[in-house]
C-alpha cells in the first residue's frame, strides 16, 4: 500500500487549483500548523484519514484503500458566506474532476463518494467563518 | 390439513422475514454504536455512554453518565409484531445520534480557544479506553483549534483521546462494513 501516491492524488490537485487563484489561497495538509489563528488570513486545510488500508479484491494485483477527505475553507468572519462558498466550490470542483479522470493502468485510481456539506461554523474564539465539506473515498492502488 | 400446513408455513416464513428486516438493522444499528464508543474520544466517558438508537417503533438511549462506554441496545421484536409494523411501510429507518451537548465539539465540528479545551476536571482521561488512547503533544494548542488538533502553538501540551476527524472518518470508510457484517449474519440466519 502507497499511503503517500494515496495523499498526493487528492492532494496535489487541490493545492494546484488553490495556487492558482488570484490571490493564490494557502492550503495546509495534515501536520503542518496553519496561519495563526488571530489573523483574519483565509486558508485552507485539508485531512485526509485512512479507514481500512486493504479491502479485498478479486484480484491480488490492486490494493483498495477506504477513508475520508476532509477539507475547511477558513474566510474572514462577519462578512457573509459568499467567499467561502466560492472557495467552497473551488474544492467541489477538484473532487468531482477526480471522479471524471479515466482510470490508468498503473498508480492510483482515486474515487470520492458522496461529497457532503457544506457545513459552516462560527465561533467566538475564532476569528474566521468556517465552512466544511467531506466526502468519503476508495483508492485503488494498481500494480 | 395440508393446506392449513401449508399456511402456517407460509405465515411463519413471513414473521421471519419481518424479523429479519427489523433485527437486522437493530443490530447494524448496536454494532454502529459500539463501534463508534471504540473510535470516539473518552475523557469522562460521557461522550461516549450519549449515543441513542431511534427505531421504527422506540429509542434507546445510553445513560450519559461517566465511565467506561455502555453498549445500547435495542430490544427485539417478535415476528408478529414486526409483520403487523412494517409491511405496511415502504423502509425501516433506524436513526443513530448523539445527545452529549459536547457531540459537536467530539466530532471536530466546531473550533474553541484553548481555554475552552484546557477546562478539564482531571488531568488524565478517567476511563481506561481514554487512557489508551490518550495521545499528549509537547505543543500548546494553537488558539483556535479543534478538538483533535494538537500543537502549533509552542511551549505548553495539548491532548486528545481519538485523532482528528475519527468521525467523518468512521461514516466514509468503516460504517459500510460494519452493516455488512450484520447483515449477512442476520441473511444467513435466514437460510
Amino acid at each position: 500500500m502507497n499511503y503517500q501516491a494515496i495523499r498526493a492524488a487528492v492532494e496535489n490537485p487541490l493545492l494546484s487549483a488553490f495556487s492558482a487563484l488570484v490571490p493564490a489561497v494557502p492550503v495546509y495538509f495534515d501536520n503542518i500548523t496553519a496561519v495563526p489563528p488571530n489573523t483574519t488570513t483565509e486558508y485552507v486545510r485539508v485531512n485526509v484519514t485512512f479507514g481500512i488500508t486493504n479491502e479485498a479484491t478479486l484480484t491480488s494485483s490492486v490494493d483498495n484503500a477506504r477513508g475520508a477527505v476532509v477539507i475547511r475553507v477558513f474566510t474572514e468572519k462577519g462578512r457573509g458566506p459568499a467567499r467561502n462558498q466560492t472557495l467552497l466550490n473551488t474544492a467541489t470542483a477538484v473532487l468531482e474532476t477526480l471522479n471524471d479522470t479515466a482510470k490508468t493502468a498503473t498508480g492510483v485510481y482515486f474515487r470520492v463518494s458522496n461529497i457532503n456539506g457544506p457545513t459552516f461554523s462560527s465561533t467566538e474564539d475564532s476569528p474566521h467563518f468556517v465552512g466544511r465539506i467531506e466526502a468519503g473515498y476508495v483508492a485503488t492502488v494498481l500494480s | 390439513m395440508a393446506i392449513n400446513g401449508l399456511m402456517r408455513l407460509v405465515r411463519q416464513l413471513d414473521e421471519v422475514a419481518a424479523t429479519t428486516v427489523y433485527n437486522g438493522p437493530k443490530a447494524c444499528a448496536e454494532r454502529v454504536v459500539r463501534e463508534l464508543q471504540q473510535a470516539g474520544p473518552s475523557w469522562s466517558g460521557q461522550f461516549s455512554n450519549s449515543w441513542e438508537i431511534n427505531t421504527p417503533t422506540r429509542t434507546a438511549s445510553g445513560d450519559g453518565g461517566r465511565g467506561e462506554p455502555r453498549p445500547v441496545y435495542t430490544p427485539p421484536i417478535t415476528g408478529r409484531e414486526a409483520t403487523t409494523s412494517f409491511f405496511t411501510r415502504n423502509s425501516v429507518v433506524f436513526r443513530i445520534g448523539n445527545t452529549s451537548p459536547h457531540a459537536l465539539e467530539a466530532i471536530d465540528a466546531v473550533e474553541h480557544g484553548r481555554e475552552y479545551w484546557s477546562r478539564r476536571r482531571s488531568a488524565q482521561p478517567e476511563t481506561q479506553l481514554g487512557r489508551r488512547k490518550w495521545e499528549v503533544s509537547p505543543e500548546a494548542r494553537q488558539n483556535a483549534s479543534y478538538r483533535g488538533q494538537l500543537g502549533g502553538a509552542g511551549e505548553g501540551n495539548s491532548t486528545r483521546t481519538a485523532p482528528l476527524d475519527w468521525f467523518a472518518t468512521y461514516a466514509n470508510a468503516n460504517l459500510g462494513r460494519a452493516v455488512q457484517i450484520e447483515m449477512d449474519a442476520a441473511m444467513s440466519r435466514l437460510q
